[in-house]
């Protein structure tokens, strides 16, 4: 372990020397501070504070992810092409250790990382704030501001499952399209089962469940934030929510009159929460009000109190730190195996492809529009398996989270994220490991 | 070369061949080479560029597999990390992290050789002494010189006072003052029971440390075997004696030129060696405290270093004090006739009561007598 820390001292304090961390940080702090003020919302989906958050803290955490993978690249590659790895390799310690100990390095310097860029958000935030509320009476703190809320999705079934199930039906009662393939015929089951599943009717009540796990404590309110569309956005959906227990008698209902296209939010009291957490809400839409569409993925959802704003800040950064190491540990892998051009090559478009997957999805879905070429066809393959090598470089939406003031659990993290992003590091850590372990140092004789 | 001595480096058959990307052969660097460097031996690797004479040492440190024989380093493979413990090593160029201090270049190592930090301090400050870095232990790595380089590569090596010292050239771009130190060391190390290989093409630096040398070209061993044997001249003799008159000169050149037959017998007056002479402009420039930003002239040798040698100390000052060291090879003290040793002695004035053959003249890097040494630089027993 003492030789471990022995390179990883070293690996930070060798950024700092050569000027490159102290750049790095500049640089993140700069673009937190540029894209904070240049950012404007207007309040319909999040709030402007929330927002300039959100944007600000992204981009620089993306533009860190970029330079850790660089310096990881360095940090390898130059050891061993300046053959400074020579020199270590000649001392009582093993090559496990080298790597681990650059990637130590490597996290030391990525905590650094995130602390200048929360405090350039925070501190752009207060100027903004101070600013602001110098010019205008109105605060641009969205109420609790300064605590977080523990946002709770619906309990709902798999969709896969859901179609699986529908699809065997309709083919013991020979009702599937003959004309379609499986596959196709699987799409379109899908297709419709989940406009099925998001559609509210006139007149036709709608629900979902929820399991809190437990009663609310922290506050006397829980919130029913909803969401829907609908095809005139200047209607509004008028109904009637009813959020209850099936297991008390105990029930709040509100009449609401909503718009589409944005958040919108009831305070229910805590006491129809039972101690087993688990909550029934309805919604029973008025006979003449227009056909609404609720997501799926985020229409509805109950939020609670869930502590301070600093403690989800301090979860949050825990929770990128760990994303960080795994693009450390792809780095400093990629950086083993190939020279440093390609390696700064392969690893920045790995981290490109993870991070924009949902637009590369768009693009293979678009490239396969009606009767693709072969090209075409070959194209999308080869974005396919881009981003099925990057998937566990995606990074967890903690940042989004925390910017919209939704509490942020490390348990909840490490299940969603965790479990393809930490297998894939630890992959990608053995690999890297193996072939430092195994390399031949020299091919020059 | 002893046998009866335990075996350091122990290669049988080694090989290696450089494949390309294919898998297909493409060099062979080092073909079936036998290396047996025993405990205590200053061994010297010779050869011209693309020799092997590096590959062979990088699979003696693990940076480079053998594709073929066995390899043993201290009783291990070249690979395994604990066996490193008792090495050090000097590259051909100093590897260092340019932006780290020698003072920190040195902790890092020290600590990788999970010594105590108030040893790596006394350590550091000890081998930046020796090797004349002590004013630059703040600066940066990356801006000293070439043979500031070296020193702090061959004061890297000494951290953990290893028992197999490889240096690859290390006497390469220093100046004479630091090629004397280091032979200085290599001796001292020598004397101390330490193995030293090393590789030079400076002939005469791995003829003044090295007992035993191995010359390789084209990736084999061409010869081996002890320096004194390896280039004894049996049909010369050299003689070494105190100023005379030149009348007495001419009675010994007769002696000689009637043993000789006809052979032609020069006497003349020995010159110092350049390596002296301006090692002691130096040393007068160092008493008088003239400023320099380069490397000073060492301490002599680090005093952790030293330890174990009971007589390194003396050894030490005697091969610093003396001029230069007795150049009377052993095949001449062999081979004196018995008859003409008192003729010779009563023409130079040294009084010898030795047998004739019974003192061999000191094989460096195998141990100094030091009861020779002080004959020779008293001028008699």
């Amino acid at each position: 372990m003492k030789q471990t820390w022995a390179i990883a001292k070293s690996v930070f304090r060798l950024l700092f020397r050569a000027g490159t961390g102290w750049g790095i940080l500049a640089a993140t702090s700069a673009v937190a501070c540029l894209i904070f003020f240049c950012s404007s919302a207007d309040d319909v989906l999040l709030a402007e504070m929330q927002l300039r958050i959100r944007y600000s803290s992204y981009l620089s955490a993306g533009l860190l992810s970029f330079a850790l993978l660089f310096v990881a690249c360095v940090s390898m590659r130059g050891d061993i092409e300046g053959k400074q790895m020579h020199m270590l390799t000649s001392y009582p310690i093993k090559r496990l250790d080298i790597w681990l100990g650059k990637w130590l390095g490597l996290q030391l310097f990525a905590i650094l990382g995130l602390a200048v860029i929360a405090a350039s958000v925070a501190s752009s935030a207060a100027v903004f704030h101070h600013v602001r509320t110098k010019r205008t009476p109105s605060d641009v703190l969205p109420p609790d501001f300064w605590r977080c809320l523990y946002a709770v999705e619906p309990v709902r079934e798999s969709l896969r499952e859901l179609v699986e199930r529908e699809y065997l039906d309709r083919q013991r009662k020979a009702q599937l399209p003959a004309d379609l393939t499986d596959a196709e015929a699987r799409r379109a089951l899908a297709r419709e089962i989940r406009r099925d599943l998001q559609l509210v009717a006139p007149g036709k009540p709608r629900f979902w469940q929820f399991h809190l796990g437990h009663r609310p404590r922290r506050s006397d309110a829980i919130i029913l934030r909803f969401k829907f569309y609908l095809q005139n956005d200047r209607q509004m959906l008028v109904g009637k929510w009813f959020i209850g227990s099936e297991e008390t008698t105990v029930r709040a209902e509100e009449l609401v009159q909503a718009p589409p296209y944005r958040v919108n939010a009831l305070h229910v009291p805590v006491g129809v929460v039972p101690e087993s957490g688990r909550l029934k809400a309805v919604f029973q839409p008025m006979e003449d009000a227009p056909t609404a569409i609720f997501p799926r993925e985020d229409g509805v959802f109950v939020l609670y109190d869930d502590g301070l704003l600093i403690a989800n800040l301090a979860r949050t950064l825990f929770i990128y730190w760990l994303y960080l190491g795994v693009v450390a540990a792809v780095g400093l892998t990629v950086s083993t195996a190939f020279t440093f051009a390609v390696a700064a090559f392969a690893s920045v478009v790995l981290l490109g492809l993870a991070l924009a997957s949902s637009f590369f999805r768009t693009v293979t879905s678009d490239l396969m529009w009606e009767e693709p070429t072969r090209l075409k066809i070959l194209a999308t393959q080869i974005i396919r398996f881009g981003t099925w090598l990057s998937q566990g470089l995606r990074p967890p939406q903690v940042l989004a989270q925390f910017s919209e003031g939704l509490s942020v659990r490390i348990t909840d993290a490490l299940t969603e994220w965790g479990t393809s992003a930490l297998p894939y590091a630890l992959f990608f850590a053995i690999i890297g490991i193996v072939l430092l372990t195994r390399k031949e140092l020299d091919r020059v004789y | 070369m002893s046998t009866d001595k335990q075996l350091v480096i122990d290669g049988r058959n080694v090989t290696k061949v450089f494949k390309d990307f294919w898998g297909r052969a493409k060099v062979t660097a080092v073909k079936g080479v036998d290396i047996a460097v025993p405990e205590g031996a200053v061994f010297g690797l010779l050869g011209p560029n693309g020799a092997g004479k590096s590959t062979l040492m990088k699979m003696i440190l693990g940076h480079l597999y053998p594709t073929g024989g066995s390899l043993t380093v201290l009783g291990q493979s070249p690979r395994d990390v604990e066996g490193k413990r008792r090495l050090g090593y000097v590259p051909e160029r100093e590897f260092f992290y340019k932006n780290l201090t020698a003072t920190e270049t040195l902790g890092l190592f020290g600590q990788i050789l999970d010594l105590p930090t108030p040893e790596i301090r006394r350590r550091t400050e000890q081998l930046l002494e020796m090797v004349g870095l002590q004013h630059a232990r703040s600066r940066l790595v990356g801006e000293f010189s070439h043979g500031m380089g070296r020193r702090l590569g061959l004061a890297q090596a000494l951290l953990n006072d290893p028992d197999l010292l490889i240096l690859d050239e290390p006497t390469a771009g220093l100046d004479p003052v630091g090629c004397y130190e280091v032979k200085q060391l290599i001796r001292t190390l020598g004397r101390r029971g330490k193995t030293v290989l090393m590789s030079s093409h400076l002939l005469a630096d791995v003829e003044d440390v090295c007992g035993v040398i191995m010359v390789m070209y084209g990736g084999q061993v061409q010869q081996v075997g002890p320096v004194r044997e390896l280039l004894a001249r049996k049909d010369e003799v050299l003689i070494r004696a105190p100023a005379v008159d030149p009348e007495t000169i001419e009675k010994a050149k007769t002696l000689l030129a009637g043993k000789g037959g006809t052979a032609e017998v020069d006497v003349t007056y020995p010159t110092r060696s350049l390596e002296d002479y301006f090692l002691e402009i130096v040393r007068t420039a160092d008493e008088k405290h003239v400023e320099t930003a380069g490397a000073r002239v060492g301490t002599g040798v680090a005093e952790y270093l030293q330890t174990g040698a009971e007589d390194a100390k003396l050894l030490e000052q005697l091969t610093r004090t003396s001029g230069p060291e007795p150049s009377v090879t052993a095949e001449a003290a062999e081979s004196e006739p018995a008859e003409d040793i008192g003729q010779l002695d009563a023409l130079t004035g040294v009084e010898s009561g030795e047998e004739p053959g019974e003192k061999a003249a000191p094989e460096p890097g195998d141990g100094v007598d030091t009861d020779y040494l002080s004959q020779l630089t008293r001028g008699g027993k």
